[in-house]
């Protein structure tokens, strides 16, 4: 649930819940994502930061791509398409995973919800209509690009479901997606994530997203955190950004750009070993990293994008995105380094004058998957590599 | 041991290295040079058979299929001994006879070597500059050959030579024109872009790339045709010890996490093998046989080409008599080749576009002439190739009428003062005309690498480059397949 690169459009359309969004905005200051408008901040970036933390704060996930893809193909089309392994949940079960090209490059990460046997949602964080279109052909499906025909309300923090309950919204049976008719509007509601924090989200018609918006907040005046907040807690979760930390496949100028999920630190969404999905093959007989993507803690107070990362044996690598963690009163990274590099003594260059300060690597859950996903992978290769 | 029976019964059968499918001389050539390997080979024959001649007219045959060749790969011919096997040529080295559009005539030796002094007596200030333009784009042209053929790049592959124009490079070459007509007429013949478009004049060194048993750049007559070539071909593909199984259709692939495991038939039977060559159509083989699901998104794309709107038509003409015109009676073993000009040529590729017929390049020989068992005694059968034309049905009687219209009109471009009446004609269905070579070699590359199944190796004719058999996509399949098996491939 990570949204991708800021896309800077001139004339950004409005979600469905602008309105709202832009009467708790006090900052006025907003991006575009996708073409869509985003608040960077509401009231103050580490203020909205703390809500989600620690209870529970709104974000308008409108600016996400969405897809319903509808037919008796359509699990074998999505895991044709992605790497979700969408065969095997079942309904109301979500999956997640990443859409690579032929080469096995990653373009965008995707998740998918069973909604009933043959009623898929897609969502990704930027658009792939041309690549579903061109994935389509030959399949019994039929796909519709949802985006702005429905709101999409996330609730992210630890007291999200209470928040949902007290309005009234909360109609998840255990966590798996719950789709009903509340107080007279069809809603979606699903456990979502932004790295370790857990939420929920909610989707309706566009039409009813004010009446959504008021419910939520009849009860308690939920603050809503904007796009520099999320940022913080996505990094704070090792989830990379499509756009920021690695460029789409489909946009890379040259093969050297383009990125496997092995050098993103997300082999665990896209493992060779599972049933096939565009790209594996590639994938699979590609040779070692050529980068790889890790997250540093850096011991200073100023998120240094774009820094130098050095090690004893020079500059390894750069620094793709970065922020200011307030939990963790140090500065978190990623940072695209060479894979052949020890990393051990790693200084970030973080003054424009060349002043360097210490970092280390920060382990996350997802980086926690990757490393455990890495080993089972060596362990289950040596094994077959042993037969006489 | 050899064998060629119906397959029937729903079996599972192991113990085969390689199944090839299709009937190609192609998939023959693969099969053969695979079992003379030391792979146990079964060949599936399905899809087209090359046919038997046929009686079009009271006493009067047509084989069906190209006539001449001009790129038959000497590596084939050698490592399956074909001459041993029943291939003969009923010539080699044929003369080209030129008619141009202004009915000027010009006569190219069989021997490229020699073909400056036939163009001194044409155009004798021309001779110096033809000579020169002819030895370098030779020269080029067989550096180039392996590339043609299905090997790698040559290193230093000049690429503005690859994205030129026909016309481009022809044209101010030559003080008289019509050398530019005839060598733009050559490399015309089968392909769908115009000469003025980008990547065509690839097509002329292609062109001249050809190689018939060891004569460089000759044009020669296979006896039989296409189906003389076929049965030499099975014969060594026998000789070799491939088992050949005939059968309507192949249902599909067996494909095994990513290798391929075998064939399976609408009967339930199986054929168990590591390797699969296929010689079919490139839809055919991974859409229909493997399907969709389990190909890469963009290389499925890839196979959703539409074909070129442009064709050659082939078509058999019965004369009833001496040919009468004595420019070309007075050698009939000769290949005649109508070379419009540019203006008339452009013409009638956009007519092929906008799917009208109008005359445009056309290769006429005198089969008869080369088989006497074709017509009566002092009677002929012309084999003409008409290009280019619009794809479309034959089955349509006024469609029919007007190629056969069309062909009419090239004899009598070709042999003004002919005495001979046309009795007879068998029209064949439109041959597709090949995209720009550099096109079809990347297709080709992009087709035969990129599928990213194991064990499962393609040739079929988007393997080929240009017109006419060469044997060549056969062979590249078959070196493949057996690097892969003897690198360990369906075990590792």
């Amino acid at each position: 649930m990570i949204f991708a690169a800021a896309d800077d459009g001139a004339e950004p359309r409005a979600t469905p819940l602008y309105a709202a969004a832009a009467s708790l905005c006090a900052t006025n200051a907003w991006t575009s994502v996708n073409g869509w408008a985003v608040a960077r901040s509401y009231t103050d970036t580490v203020e909205e930061y703390e809500a989600a933390s620690k209870d529970v704060a709104l974000v308008d996930l409108g600016p996400l791509c969405r897809y319903t893809v509808r037919g008796k193909e359509a699990a074998a089309f999505i895991a044709r398409l992605t790497s979700c392994p969408t065969a095997e949940i079942a309904v109301a079960e979500s999956a997640r995973g990443l859409v690579l090209d032929a080469d096995g490059f990653v373009i965008d990460r995707a998740d998918a919800t069973r909604l009933s046997n043959d009623l898929f949602l897609l969502t990704t964080s930027a658009p792939i209509d041309r690549r579903l279109q061109i994935a389509a052909r030959g399949f019994d499906i039929e796909i519709a690009n949802i985006a702005g025909m429905v709101g999409a309300l996330g609730l992210f923090g630890p007291k999200a479901r209470d928040a949902a309950a007290a309005a009234g919204v909360d109609i998840l049976a255990a966590e798996a997606t719950a789709q009903g008719r509340v107080r007279g509007v069809e809603l979606a509601v699903r456990p979502v994530s932004i790295g370790a924090l857990a939420g929920i989200e909610v989707i309706f018609p566009a039409e009813d997203a004010l009446v959504i918006w008021e419910r939520i907040r009849r009860k308690r005046k939920l603050p809503a955190i904007g796009l520099d907040a999320l940022e913080i807690l996505r990094i704070e979760g090792g989830v990379p950004r499509t756009g920021v930390d690695f460029v789409n496949a489909d946009e890379a100028r040259s093969p050297l750009e383009a990125r496997t999920p092995d050098e993103i630190g997300l082999p665990h969404l896209a493992p060779p070993n599972r049933a096939w999905f565009n790209g594996r093959r590639a994938m699979k007989n590609a040779g070692r990293a050529r980068r790889r993507l890790v997250l540093l803690s850096v011991d200073c107070d100023v998120a240094p994008a774009g820094a130098a990362i050095r090690t004893r044996a020079g500059a390894v690598g750069a620094v793709t995105s970065a922020a200011f963690s307030p939990k963790l009163k140090r500065v978190l990274c990623f940072a695209d380094v060479d894979p052949n590099a020890a990393l051990l003594d790693i200084e970030a260059v973080a003054a424009p004058d060349g002043g360097r300060v210490p970092g280390r690597l920060w382990e996350t859950y997802e980086s926690r998957l990757a490393a455990a996903f890495r080993e089972n992978l060596k362990s289950a290769t040596d094994f077959a590599g042993s037969r006489v | 041991m050899s064998e060629t029976a119906p397959l029937k019964g729903a079996k599972i059968e192991g113990g085969i290295d390689a199944v090839v499918i299709g009937a190609s001389a192609d998939a023959f050539a693969a099969a053969a040079m695979l079992a003379r390997g030391g792979l146990h080979v079964v060949l599936i024959e399905t899809g087209d058979r090359p046919q038997d001649k046929k009686e079009f007219s009271p006493g009067y045959f047509a084989i069906p299929g190209d006539p001449v060749a001009f790129s038959l790969d000497q590596a084939v011919i050698d490592a399956l001994d074909l001459y041993r096997c029943g291939l003969s040529f009923a010539a080699r080295r044929l003369e080209t006879f030129v008619r141009f559009g202004d009915g000027a005539a010009m006569t190219t030796p069989g021997d490229p070597d020699l073909v400056v002094e036939s163009i001194t007596a044409f155009s004798e200030a021309d001779a110096g500059r033809f000579s020169a333009f002819f030895t370098q784009e030779r020269k080029l042209a067989q550096s180039l050959a392996d590339w043609f053929s299905g090997g790698a790049p040559p290193e230093n592959r000049p690429d503005e030579t690859c994205a030129a124009s026909l016309d481009g490079a022809l044209s101010g070459r030559f003080s008289d024109r019509r050398l530019e007509d005839y060598l733009r007429a050559e490399a015309s013949l089968g392909a769908a872009a115009r000469a003025s478009e980008p990547y065509t004049y690839l097509a002329l060194l292609r062109r001249l790339a050809g190689e018939i048993a060891g004569l460089q750049g000759g044009v020669a007559v296979v006896a039989g045709g296409g189906r003389g070539l076929a049965n030499a071909l099975r014969r060594a593909a026998q000789t070799a010890g491939v088992s050949i199984r005939q059968t309507d259709r192949v249902k599909s692939v067996i494909v095994e996490w990513d290798k391929v495991a075998g064939v399976s038939f609408d009967d339930g039977g199986q054929l168990r093998a590591p390797i699969i060559v296929s010689a079919l159509g490139a839809r055919e083989t991974f859409i229909d046989l493997v399907g969709r699901g389990r190909l890469d998104i963009e290389f499925a794309r890839m196979l959703d080409f539409a074909p070129p709107n442009v064709a050659s038509i082939r078509a058999h003409l019965a004369l009833n008599g001496p040919i009468g015109d004595a420019l070309v009676a007075e050698n009939l073993l000769r290949r005649f080749l109508l070379a419009p000009s540019a203006h008339d040529l452009e013409c009638a590729y956009l007519a092929a576009h906008r799917g009208e017929l109008k005359q445009g390049t056309a290769e006429l020989v005198f089969s008869s002439s080369f088989d006497s068992a074709l017509a009566p005694h002092g009677c002929h059968v012309a084999t003409m190739l008409l290009h280019p034309v619009p794809v479309m049905s034959i089955d349509d009687e006024s469609r029919r009428a007007e190629i056969e219209s069309l062909a009419h009109g090239a004899l009598r471009a070709i042999a003004p003062t002919m005495s001979a009446e046309i009795i007879g004609a068998d029209i064949e269905p439109p041959i597709v005309a090949s995209p720009p070579t550099a096109e079809a070699i990347e297709r080709r590359r992009l087709i035969t690498d990129a599928s990213g199944l194991e064990g499962y190796f393609f040739c079929g004719p988007e393997a080929l480059i240009g017109a006419g058999i060469s044997l060549s996509a056969g062979r590249r399949a078959a070196e493949r397949a057996l690097r892969y098996f003897r690198s360990g491939g369906p075990d590792g």
